[in-house]
């Protein structure tokens, strides 16, 4: 039971984890709030769902399609919505809360209200320790830490990356060095939409898919940022796997009332720790 | 004149910053802009790097308007800033941060040779390269930010009070710096509320007061005006 409960907590923290990191770029790359970050996860489960089932066509290129749709999808936005509000909190907040009512209404209308699924690829499982581990999670597990590092290496050692770093600690130095701040801006939230569509994408055989998954995505990815500390990549991480975890345990070990367990859990780490587990004091 | 700054209108938030400022930078000049906290020194700078818009009036670089050119567009041009509170990337390393000096340069390897010059010059940018440039104390950001505003071999440097803050020692570095560079046919605008550093290295000054230029002149003028010796020489 323990053991079920970590595997499926490390699982689902990896995916809250992709999440968080989106909107953690978007935050600090761009200064803006996207709301709507949710929806572009339901958003690559739903692409998945079409271009497997509806299309017929192989998994894994369809996960690798979803992401691109959704990155696409993603400049698309950047460039009618959030540009003009870049920097402004508040104003982006709005614009993005009207965004995610606007993209769920608009995918259930094509979609339907019904779940469907996304039939498993990776049949069988692992032993470790005595104990199983099936490989679709395994899969979900290892694609989430592949993409987790490819990111770190685009952030650290392309050119690209290195301006997006230096656009999110001082964006007018950034400017003066010449830095098109524009293109960085499509590029961060391309990444963003991309990492949130590979959770949806990933996790689509495993639970379900439908267009309602946007909500619950959001709400948890804010409580891993405030969890992990705002503008921290690391701590996107951690705060996901720490949710994730404290969410798994909770649903086993207590059902009905896991949702609530898993918040007070979440307050009282902030109680002792209110700048998150890697925050910075002060800092956003 | 290499900068012509055609009467400028500047607000910073809802305060008139500068109000009607006109200015004649010579090329190849150090030219020192002094005056109070507050004056409007640093909005200057600021309106010239394409940082703040000016909602009046006119900036022509070699006689083409800038003004109205973003950031990345005026540094295009090789007008390169040394910010106030200094700029730099405080989670970057040293190298990093010298690295987005070297940004628009199209030969890599001559960028590879100026960060080698300048570890030659400053041994401690060599030592800390690897540190993030948070870390460093305030006299070394300071010459990390004035090496990176470098890399690029700028026509015009914009420095905002690049003494502030520092010891006596740090800021004798800084004047040679200035003087080197500007002998390397770099013009420079400096900003300073050290009015002293300024009246040892500058060729023409502007006195700024609540907005507007009080006074200007050729060095020596301004040094033995009544109203200079009034504000800043005690007497």
């Amino acid at each position: 039971m323990v053991f079920n409960c970590l595997v499926n907590g490390i699982v689902l923290g990896l995916t809250y984890g992709l999440i968080a990191i989106g909107l953690t770029l978007l935050l600090s790359v761009l200064r803006v709030f996207n709301f709507a970050h949710g929806e572009l996860y339901m958003l690559g489960a739903v692409a998945t769902y079409y271009i497997n089932v509806t299309l017929g066509i192989n998994y894994i290129v369809s996960i690798i399609l979803s992401i691109l749709i959704v990155g696409i999808i993603g400049i698309v936005i950047e460039r009618i919505l959030f540009r003009k509000v870049r920097g402004q909190l508040i104003a982006s907040l709005v614009i993005s809360l009207g965004l995610s009512l606007f993209i769920a209404g608009g995918t259930m209308i094509i979609f339907g209200e019904k779940s469907k699924g996304v039939p498993t690829v990776a049949e069988g499982s692992f032993e470790f320790l005595n104990q199983t581990v099936s490989m679709e999670r395994i899969t979900v597990a290892a694609a989430s830490i592949i993409l987790i590092l490819g990111l770190h290496l685009f952030l650290k050692r392309t050119k690209l990356g290195i301006q997006m770093r230096a656009t999110a600690q001082n964006s007018e130095a950034a400017a003066l060095m010449g830095v098109n701040i524009d293109q960085v801006s499509s590029v961060g939230f391309a990444i963003a939409a991309a990492l949130a569509a590979a959770a949806g994408a990933l996790i689509a055989p495993l639970f379900f898919v439908s267009t309602s998954l946007g909500g619950p995505a959001i709400e948890r990815a804010i409580v891993v940022i405030v969890l992990g500390g705002m503008g921290s990549i690391p701590g996107a991480i951690l705060g996901g796997l720490l949710l994730g975890l404290i969410n798994s345990f909770a649903a086993s070990y207590l059902g009905g009332v896991s949702e609530m367990i898993s918040f007070v859990f979440v307050i009282i780490i902030l109680l002792l720790r209110p700048q998150g587990l890697v925050g910075v004091k002060g800092v956003d | 004149m290499l900068i012509n700054v055609d009467n400028i209108k500047v607000y910073r938030g809802s305060i008139e910053a500068l109000k009607g400022v006109s200015m004649q930078v010579e090329e190849g000049a150090i030219t020192g802009v002094i005056g109070a906290n507050g004056a409007g020194k640093s909005t200057l700078l600021r309106a010239l790097a394409g940082l703040s818009p000016i909602v009046s009036g006119g900036i022509y670089f070699s006689n083409e308007r800038i003004d109205r050119e973003s950031p990345q567009q005026i540094a295009r041009r090789g007008i390169a800033m040394v910010p106030e509170g200094k700029g730099l990337f405080p989670q970057l390393t040293v190298l990093e941060n010298l690295k987005m000096g070297a940004f628009l340069l199209k030969d890599k390897d001559e960028a590879e040779r100026k960060f080698q010059e300048f570890y030659r010059r400053f041994p401690m940018l060599k030592n800390r390269r690897k540190q993030q440039a948070g870390d460093l104390s305030g006299g070394e950001q300071q010459i990390v930010s004035i090496a990176r505003a470098l890399i690029s071999v700028p026509r015009v440097m914009l420095m905002d009070e690049p003494s502030l803050g520092l010891a006596p020692a740090i800021v004798k570095e800084v004047v040679n710096i200035v003087l080197e560079i500007n002998k390397g046919g770099t013009s420079v605008i400096l900003v300073e509320q050290n009015a002293h550093m300024v009246f040892g290295i500058a060729k023409t000054i502007y006195v700024f007061e609540t907005g507007q230029i009080a006074f200007s002149g050729p060095t020596e003028e301004v040094q033995q005006s009544k109203y200079v010796k009034e504000a800043y020489l005690g007497g």
